[in-house]
């Protein structure tokens, strides 16, 4: 009788058992338990940085500005930093009466020295907590760069856990905040309109692309290389990226123009596809295109007793993308043909060499050159490395070389 | 038989009635819910709006933010929420005639927030203002307060760019303090401000202001007992949330002990804070002891140079970061205790009566001019953890 009694103790308990531990599990996996809805957070999209002084003139924004501002125990106000934020209006209703859920930004903002410090102060202007993983850019104005690098700017972006590695970084002379209450007409998000414009740097290399993110730089900072940020402007309703800024060490040095920052693509061999415009040979002032599909280049190192140049292999292949010379014009004879590959040819050589002396005219190693010498001449990296930028970069010599080949050709004349 | 037929009948027909639910039905809609309260001084008194008043002057304007549901139709409103506004002393009375303004009954459960102008608060207690919230059984005890310096009807009539209804924007700011040591988050709802007025304690509110379109929680409105004498900064507000520890988190700022002119942060991702009390010779004095620990949460300097993987270095900046709060701390105690003798939320008097009662039995009369020439010890120890990462 015992035992009995014993036993049916033990089936109970382990029926009770079980049904507790079933209801604690659907409990768990039923997810709810930690919900937090997508239009509960504040998702920041993008974040402009400017220097405190700039914009801010009327009598209107200065008063917004005393009321963004908190009292600084250290430091000065140095610093405007804004975020762009996502508003997710969910769906609503139905029948006549629906609302369609919609998207849209707003801007809020502070100013500071610490970013850290503002960012919390702005808690103060919302009304749910900020989420920072979505970040896609960080504009940068041109004033806040030269007034203290670029470290300071980004310290806390790349030292916070929410932020992600491929954020991306963009520069205007411009004020930065502008850009973020600029509404892309295409009805995207501000932010993830200019992060999706840089990703097409491969068919567009009027854009530094190859260099894309938080993470390339921060990388780029600590060893001490170059670092080369896209620009953006913005007139009226126009954003534009294009050209690049570089900076030495964190610091400010200048920008460059497109056509720098495509040949500067050619020599360290990250474009993809590009058009290069040569006059055509026949017909003086009129214009011809040729299309890049595919290349091979070969930068390389060579040492000459003291003396240090470099040589630059390019085979290119692609087609003649655009031809304005006129009807008469026959791209089917191999003669022409060959003597646009070796114009084309020409004006690859001009493009590099034009980004090249820009360069050494700047004292700015864009990191492809210093690289190559440390790792195929160490011996002669060790002699030089202590002044690289300032003596010897300046005075080394780029030898290109470049071979182009026409492809493609019979469909149209 | 047939009788009992007759009552169970009845009592089923009975009891459909009233499981229906429907017998005292009201639709959402057919509320007013009211979601914010702006107290005002009476400035311009419009005649259509307000009513013959057989006692007392036009003193106060208040403002009612309502809820407005949006039944169906085409309309792109971009505002959720309107407001009815009466001028008049009571403002229970004021509240009864603004039904004139309004087709269905104004609903006061949901009030998120009331916010009320310093002006009104330089003339009149705050307890007299709050009476008819504390007394009303629709008000709740989490309705929040805030003070503003200018016109507490154009806060409550800010749309946010979030598209929430503008009471619950303003209610949920403040949740964040936990955060925003800028803010005087923790207590200072009505319920807990009332419980401060029973109990004859100072009173903290924080500060809401608003230009153009940026509305922003800061710093805080100082009581003393309910009589308004004045703000503190943002940065006092921070002091005294780490003196009496009731912040959670907050981010410290130094100047960089090795590249002047850049700065270096601290995030404090947990405390323990010891407020005592100590009589000695029938001399009170009070020690704080802190213990922080946390991160560095931004260093803007060059990483080179200041190389936080060094022991040494970071030894320096722990004492940097330790210094800072005692500064902190004590720029809080001058602006409460020196400037505007108070005791914040009477938390030393609280202190002294738990740990000291018989010294609080003698002093308690003269607190108020005992208390600004007692003397604090702060002593803050900071450990900075988490590195390695990044330099």
């Amino acid at each position: 009788m015992l035992s009995l009694g014993h036993s049916a103790i033990g089936k109970w308990s382990k029926v009770c058992l079980g049904c507790i531990l079933i209801i604690t599990i659907s409990l768990l996996i039923g997810g709810c338990w930690d919900q937090r809805e997508l239009q509960e957070r504040l998702f920041v999209l993008a974040v402009a940085i400017d220097k405190a002084d700039e914009g801010g003139d009327t009598k209107k924004e200065k008063d917004k500005r005393s009321i963004e501002n908190f009292v600084q125990p250290n430091g000065n106000k140095l610093y405007h930093l804004s975020y762009q934020i996502l508003q997710l209006t969910p769906a609503s209703g139905s029948g006549e009466g629906a609302r369609k859920a919609s998207i849209s930004t707003y801007v809020i903002s502070s100013t500071g020295e610490s970013m850290f410090e503002m960012l919390r102060d702005m808690l103060g202007q919302v009304s749910k907590g900020f989420w920072f993983e979505h970040i896609q850019a960080i504009v940068i104005s041109e004033g806040a760069a030269k007034q203290g690098g670029l470290q300071p700017l980004i310290d806390m972006f790349h030292r916070d856990t929410e932020m992600r590695w491929l954020i991306k970084l963009l520069i205007t002379s411009g004020e930065a905040k502008k850009l973020l209450e600029f509404k892309p007409p295409s009805g995207e998000p501000g932010g993830m309109f200019l992060a999706r414009s840089l990703r097409l740097y491969k068919k567009n290399p009027h854009v530094p692309g190859w260099i894309p993110g938080l993470g390339e730089t921060t990388q780029a900072i600590d060893n001490k290389k170059t670092v080369q940020i896209s620009r953006v402007e913005l007139v009226d309703d126009i954003v534009k990226i294009g050209g690049t800024a570089l900076f030495k060490e964190g610091k400010f040095v200048e920008y460059i123009d497109e056509y720098a920052t495509k040949g500067t693509a050619f020599f360290s061999a990250s474009e993809k596809s590009a058009i290069i415009t040569i006059e055509c040979p026949d017909h003086p002032g009129k214009i011809l295109a040729f299309e890049l599909f595919r290349h091979e280049t070969k930068l390389t190192a060579h040492v000459n007793g003291e003396d240090i140049y470099y040589t630059l292999d390019i085979g290119m292949k692609g087609n003649l993308g655009e031809s304005q010379c006129g009807n008469q014009y026959n791209a089917m004879d191999e003669e022409t043909i060959h003597k646009v590959e070796l114009l084309v040819a020409e004006e690859v050589k001009h493009n590099i060499l034009y980004a090249f002396h820009i360069y050494q005219g700047l004292q700015v190693d864009p990191g492809d050159f210093a690289a190559k010498l440390k790792a195929h001449e160490p011996l002669a990296w060790e002699r030089v490395k202590e002044h690289w930028d300032e003596a010897t970069f300046p005075n080394v010599s780029l030898l290109p070389s470049v071979n182009v080949t026409i492809e493609s050709i019979g469909s149209h004349k | 038989m047939a009788k009992k037929k007759w009552i169970s009948c009845l009592l089923i027909i009975c009891a459909c009635i009233v499981t229906a639910g429907c017998w005292d039905m009201r639709e959402l809609q057919d509320r007013n819910f009211v979601l914010a309260v702006a107290i005002d001084k009476a400035d311009e008194v419009k005649e259509v709006e307000t009513f013959v008043q057989p006692h007392g002057t036009k003193r106060y304007r208040v403002s009612l933010q309502i809820l407005k549901f949006a039944s169906g139709g085409e309309q792109k409103e971009e505002t959720n929420t309107f407001i009815k506004s009466n001028t008049g002393e009571s403002i229970f009375e004021m509240v009864r005639d603004m039904l004139g303004q309004s087709s269905k009954s104004l609903w006061f459960e949901h009030i998120q927030v009331i916010v009320i102008s310093d002006a009104v608060l330089k003339d009149v207690g705050l307890s007299e203002i709050l009476d008819f919230f504390k007394r009303d059984a629709e008000m709740r005890s989490r309705i929040k307060l805030y003070v503003t310096s200018g016109k507490a009807q154009s806060i409550i009539e800010f749309n946010p760019p979030s598209k929430e209804p503008g009471g619950v924007y303003l209610a949920n700011i403040i949740r964040l303090h936990i955060k925003n040591v800028h803010v005087v988050g923790s207590r200072t709802d009505l319920g807990y401000t009332i419980q401060y007025f029973d109990n004859n304690s100072n009173v903290l509110l924080p500060r809401i202001e608003m230009s153009d379109k940026v509305v922003k929680l800061s710093g805080s409105a100082v009581f003393k007992k309910d009589k308004f004498i004045g703000y503190a900064d943002e940065y006092a507000v921070a002091g005294l949330k780490i003196m009496l520890g009731t912040e959670k988190s907050a981010v410290v700022t130094i100047d960089s002990p090795k590249t002047p002119g850049h700065q270096v942060v601290f995030e404090l991702f947990r405390h323990d804070t010891k407020l005592t009390p100590h009589v000695e010779n029938g001399v009170i004095y009070y020690t704080d002891d802190i213990i922080m620990y946390g991160n560095i949460g931004e260093l803007q300097g060059d990483i080179s140079l200041n190389d936080t993987l060094d022991p040494e270095y970071l030894r320096i900046l722990e004492v940097a970061f330790a210094e800072e709060i005692k500064r902190n701390i004590y720029y809080a105690e001058k602006v409460f205790k020196k400037d505007m003798k108070v005791d914040p939320v009477s938390r030393f008097a609280g202190k002294l009566k738990i740990h000291e009662p018989n010294t609080w039995e003698q002093v308690k009369d003269q607190w108020d001019e005992i208390y600004p020439t007692i003397p604090l010890y702060v002593s803050v120890n900071v450990s900075i953890r988490n590195i390695g990462n990044h330099k």
